[in-house]
């Protein structure tokens, strides 16, 4: 299986986050399995990184967090997205769709406009 | 120690900040647990060691967290305080050279200006132990707070009950048991409680919130008692918070208007029964003589008025300090420090909408409330246009109790803000846990 550089990842999870969140509200160990079962295991993380992600997205008011029992009783840290969150996710993704589409036209891969 | 405290303790070890410790080891034990029992699930074989392997490097995650977890200092706040604190001792030195303190204590103007330090000092010291201090403890300590300032009113009215020629008065002097510090001191522990009682409310539910109206109501009452002046203050303030509570409630629209239409009633009851402050604006003298001193003021330097008739500054006091200062030094001195209050009171509202915890809000809005009145009012009273209240200007006026009193609200503001950055959830675990 082919493993992603730690500098493409850095660039990128942000975004990714950002966008499983808007789905649905979420908490971190949820975050990483999501994040495995739809990149078919090629976005692998050691685990204890998403929560600076997690925490600078909150700082930054794009994500909120709040507190929730679980079904085994123990209390969660949920995530979900603001009003702040899907503007600068929609705006993420304008840029991540340039970004990627020119990559692909530069190193010659196939480019669907 | 198990390879969770090792990997755990590792990143803290990187967050410098050591109040944010606790928040980030509660997330990361409680993912630790979640990969474990997925792993039992899958039944690994020393899952535990197996879901600690899999959060990765520690250090390279504390170091992370720590770029984010910092302190916050709001360096603007500090230096607006700093400065009107100086330009109130520049203020109180023109006062205590010609005017109220020169009548009246013109023997003892050298100790009042070494007292003024004093107490700016340890004003100063005050601020600087609750900006470092965990606010959450107030939270716990909400019913103590709201009995010592029942106790402290209590005794008070008992004593001056007893008392009727002012012997036991003048025997405790003016100090914690005057009758400005009586006004202040409860009114805040008052206000600190019933932040801590909204809170800790079990729920939005319509008793909940009539219970912490009650309380509310209780508290202006029992202020009415000692005096009237922090009474508009103490019910803004509390407004706020029962009004904070509403926006923040699951209940429909119409319900939060209804319910607010009832909180904003039993505030105000209390409010019309003891009869404000407000009735006491009616007495035009000593805003004709502030208009009066005013109306000579240059814009830079000592107004012929102040050089010539020095005794004309005998009718101003502490409330109406900064006419005083625009006498002695001139309408720049007064645009400085209107300006400091405009930029102070608009650094802290934006900074309280941004604060997420619950009980760090319901404190930082209320102060807010608590510093704009009392400013408003205090402008309105120096530039003549209203009559003058035994309520001074925040860190201007030369009064210790509300020299302290001021400190110690921008202490716990200061201490909100600085943990804002982790101190988040309504539900928040390790608050709670801090409080039971």
């Amino acid at each position: 299986m082919v493993s992603i550089s730690k500098g493409l990842m850095a660039g990128s999870t942000g975004l990714m986050v950002l966008h499983l969140i808007a789905e649905r509200d979420m908490y971190g160990y949820e975050i990483v399995r999501e994040l495995e079962r739809r990149s078919d295991s090629v976005f692998t993380l050691k685990e204890g990184t998403l929560y600076p992600v997690l925490h600078g997205l909150e700082n930054a008011g794009l994500v909120q967090s709040y507190m929730q029992t679980a079904e085994s009783g123990k209390p969660r840290k949920y995530y979900r997205i603001t009003k702040k969150g899907g503007a600068a996710l929609a705006e993420r993704k304008a840029e991540w769709e340039v970004f990627s589409k020119s990559v692909t036209r530069v190193i010659g891969g196939l480019c669907h406009e | 120690m198990s390879k969770r405290d090792d990997y755990l303790n590792e990143v803290c070890r990187e967050v410098r900040f050591r109040a944010a410790r606790q928040y980030v080891k509660q997330e990361l034990s409680a993912h630790i647990d979640d990969k474990r029992a997925y792993l039992e699930q899958c039944g690994t074989a020393d899952a535990e060691a197996e879901a600690v392997k899999a959060m990765g490097d520690p250090v390279q995650t504390g170091r992370a967290l720590n770029a984010i977890h910092r302190p916050r200092m709001e360096w603007g706040i500090i230096a607006c305080v700093l400065l009107l604190i100086v330009a109130g001792l520049a203020a109180n030195y023109a006062l205590i050279t010609y005017g109220h303190f020169h009548t009246r204590r013109s023997l003892l103007w050298g100790l009042q200006t070494y007292l003024e330090f004093a107490t700016v000092a340890v004003s100063m010291a005050v601020t600087a132990v609750l900006m470092f201090a965990n606010y959450s403890w107030l939270i716990r300590i909400r019913h103590l707070l709201f009995g010592v300032a029942l106790i402290y009113i209590a005794f008070y009215v008992t004593v001056f009950t007893l008392d009727p020629n002012g012997e036991i008065y003048y025997w405790f002097g003016d100090g914690w048991l005057g009758p400005t510090a009586v006004a202040i001191i409860p009114a805040i522990l008052f206000f600190l409680s019933i932040a801590g009682f909204a809170y800790r409310r079990k729920s939005c539910r319509i008793p909940d919130l009539f219970l912490l109206s009650g309380l509310s109501a209780i508290s202006i009452l029992a202020e009415h008692l000692v005096s009237n002046d922090y009474v508009l203050l103490l019910a803004a303030a509390e407004l706020v918070i029962l009004l904070g509570v509403l926006a923040s409630s699951p209940l429909s629209s119409a319900a939060k208007w209804r319910l607010a239409f009832v909180c904003v009633g039993v505030i105000a009851a209390p409010l019309i029964f003891g009869r404000t402050a407000v009735d006491q604006f009616s007495n035009p003298f000593v805003a004709d003589e502030a208009r009066s001193i005013l109306d000579g003021a240059l814009f830079v330097g000592p107004s012929p008025v102040y050089l010539a008739y020095p005794k004309a500054l005998a009718s101003l006091s502490e409330a109406t300090v900064l006419a005083a200062g625009i006498s002695a030094y001139g309408w720049l001195f007064g645009i400085g420090v209107i300006g400091l209050f405009g930029v102070l009171l608009t650094l802290m509202v934006r900074r309280s909408l941004r604060i997420a915890h619950p009980f760090g809000r319901f404190l930082s809005l209320g102060i807010c409330v608590w510093f704009g009145i009392q400013f408003i009012l205090l402008l309105l009273i120096n530039l003549g246009f209203v009559g003058s209240v035994p309520v001074f200007l925040p860190f201007v006026s030369s009064d210790a109790s509300f020299h302290l009193t001021d400190a110690a609200l921008i202490g716990v503001f200061l201490s909100v803000w600085r943990r804002s950055s982790f101190m988040r959830g309504q539900d928040d675990t390790v608050a709670l846990a801090v409080c039971q």
